[in-house]
């Protein structure tokens, strides 16, 4: 997204005169209903127990890492969280790796049924999730693949690999094949024009992907709850028993929330810009 | 900004510098990949919903279209279909509105305004689950602290998600928290993309704002706001995660959707022969849908 420097005219009119106190105020209200909930989960993760039971809520209150020690003291998390970084980061390098190549054939090599093959490949994004968790949990079991990291890792490659696919089409496409030609003519081989100047050219594309496709391994929770068992469980699916195991452990789940979208925000702080191309199947450049 | 990928390569004549066999190998493992996980699956499930396949029963029998009569003649249904039609219209047209204004309000100058950005777009990546227990934490009607806020303003304390009245419109609003920053992500990055110059000529004909929103502005974004309602719309019959962790479809089946009932039907009741069924049209529905928005709304995907 650019960095604006002056007001589009179209908005102009909103900061002129005494209505644009009304209009600040608004933002503030916006502001303050989507960032309060965020707010109050730092809160409990830091509350002490006494001080997220009491009545009316404490706002003010002596912060403690007590919450983060339980948490991370428990097995079980350390080991969510280990699985989770193993599913995600295979499933997003796999899908990578085919997704883009068959990007790169989608947009420069015209062959019969590529007009179907492309739709194809996008309406793979009208499946809601729990259609196909149900012959997911067959063919696994049948498989006896449920229960381990690899049915989660293929799941979400394939989970991920439609939206690598339609991103890089729309990158590749916006890259002049020109380039390619003369590369050719120079005699480069099909696997050096493609690894050496049509990749290196949509970089911001695979980046755009690669976070997308992560943010939403990392945050899954049907599949995983359907087809991981105790060891294998990936992180959504530790939070969640995190409450059915423990009641009332506001502390320790506020922590381990804490814990679990962190890498996701940090991400999401650095490479803010790439996120529109991403999640539009690449429809909308940021 | 909105561009029509497939269609500009048309010009391109790779074919003629690639050999063939080259086209195979950037392409095969893809198409075995989706066949293997995604079409094949699909074919699963068909099969399945003329069955009577259950976890709990050995023998499968072929019932034809058994398991549809009975969805489409059992009120059940209808209802489940009714709730999840009334979370999605409240959802993608609240979202929709809201994410827009919120756009246009920041096109304003505003100091920090990256970091206000960002503060709103947290809820959108953060996992769902975890945000789905931390509203669970502030709806708790004894000790929640959304109660004592509007004790503060002389409100009576709602019950939130544990009463029947109330727990659909509880859903709704994390929805709404949720996923409305797509939406004002998107219009954000459309309206930055916008020519001023349009706009230029507008004023100097005198236009007024109201006028420039709804003949310049609203016509010339309705591109990204078609992707966007179309992504929302499509997403929000997708939920599952919001639904499951806040109510999981109760009290009594006030916020049973379809997803969540599938998902009962199938995995709580071991009834895969009717939950596929279910799924199947829950499918057929979304997909025929997604076909009509994309085919009508002149979206950048052909």
């Amino acid at each position: 997204m650019k960095n604006q420097e002056r007001t589009p005219i179209f908005a102009a009119t909103l900061e002129t005169g005494p209505k644009k106190y009304l209009i600040y105020l608004l933002i503030a209200i916006i502001v303050v209903f989507f960032a309060f909930p965020v707010f109050w989960l730092l809160e409990t993760a830091f509350k002490a127990e006494k001080d997220f039971l009491s009545i009316p809520p404490k706002i003010f209150f002596s912060p403690t890492v007590q919450n983060f020690k339980e948490v991370l003291a428990k097995r079980d998390f350390g080991n969510a969280y280990k699985n989770s970084l193993i599913v995600c980061s295979v499933a997003i390098v796999l899908s990578t790796v085919i997704g883009v190549p068959a990007a790169y054939a989608l947009s420069r090599f015209r062959f019969r049924g590529r007009k179907f093959l492309s739709f194809y490949i996008l309406s793979t994004r009208f499946f809601p999730p729990v259609v196909v968790v149900i012959p997911f949990f067959q063919i696994f079991s049948r498989l006896r693949m449920t229960n381990t990291l690899t049915a989660m890792i293929l799941i979400y490659l394939v989970a991920i690999l439609p939206l690598v696919i339609w991103v890089m089409v729309g990158f590749f496409a916006d890259i002049p094949f020109e380039l390619e030609e003369s590369a050719c003519i120079d005699g480069a081989s099909p696997i050096k024009i493609f690894t050496k100047i049509a990749l290196p050219l949509v970089k911001p594309g695979i980046v755009a992907v690669v976070i997308l496709g992560l943010i939403g391994a990392w945050n899954e929770l049907l599949y995983a709850t359907i087809l991981t068992g105790t060891d294998t469980r990936t992180l959504p699916v530790a939070i969640y028993s995190f409450v059915s195991y423990e009641e009332i452990a506001w502390g320790n789940l506020c922590a381990a929330s804490v814990l679990a979208i962190a890498p996701v925000v940090i991400f999401t702080i650095f490479l803010q810009k790439y996120l529109v191309s991403g999640l539009t199947f690449g429809a909308v450049k940021g | 900004m909105k561009k029509n990928a497939l269609k500009r390569s048309e010009n391109y004549h790779a074919n003629n510098i690639y050999p063939n066999k080259y086209l195979y190998y950037y392409l095969t493992p893809a198409v075995v990949m989706l066949v293997a996980l995604c079409a094949f699956p699909l074919l699963v499930l068909i099969y399945n919903s003329f069955t009577d396949m259950s976890m709990v029963k050995p023998v499968t029998n072929f019932v034809g279209l058994r398991n549809f009569r009975k969805l489409l003649t059992n009120p059940d249904f209808w209802n489940r279909f009714v709730t999840t039609m009334k979370y999605v219209v409240s959802a993608v047209v609240i979202e929709m509105v809201l994410g827009f204004t919120i756009a246009l309000l920041f096109q304003i100058k505003l100091r920090a305004k990256k970091l206000l950005r960002l503060i709103i777009i947290i809820p959108m990546v953060a996992a769902p689950v975890a945000m789905c227990f931390l509203w669970t934490i502030m709806f708790n009607p004894k000790m929640g602290i959304l109660n004592y806020l509007l004790s503060l303003i002389n409100i009576p304390p709602q019950m939130w998600t544990s009463s029947p009245d109330t727990a659909l419109f509880s859903v709704i609003l994390v929805e709404i928290w949720m996923n409305t920053p797509f939406v004002f992500l998107l219009v954000s990055s459309g309206m930055t993309a916008l020519p001023q110059e349009l706009f230029e000529a507008a004023v100097m004909d005198g236009a007024g704002f109201w006028q420039m929103l709804r003949k310049m502005l609203l016509p010339l974004l309705s591109p990204v706001l078609s992707i966007a309602f179309l992504f929302r719309l499509q997403d929000s019959f997708k939920v599952f995660d919001i639904i499951y962790v806040l109510t999981g479809g109760g009290p009594g089946t006030a916020t049973e959707t379809m997803n969540i009932s599938i998902y009962k039907t199938a995995f709580q009741y071991s009834r895969i022969g009717s939950a596929s069924a279910q799924a199947l049209l829950l499918y057929i529905f979304v997909f025929a849908m997604s076909y009509f928005i994309i085919k009508r709304g002149n979206i950048g995907f052909d």
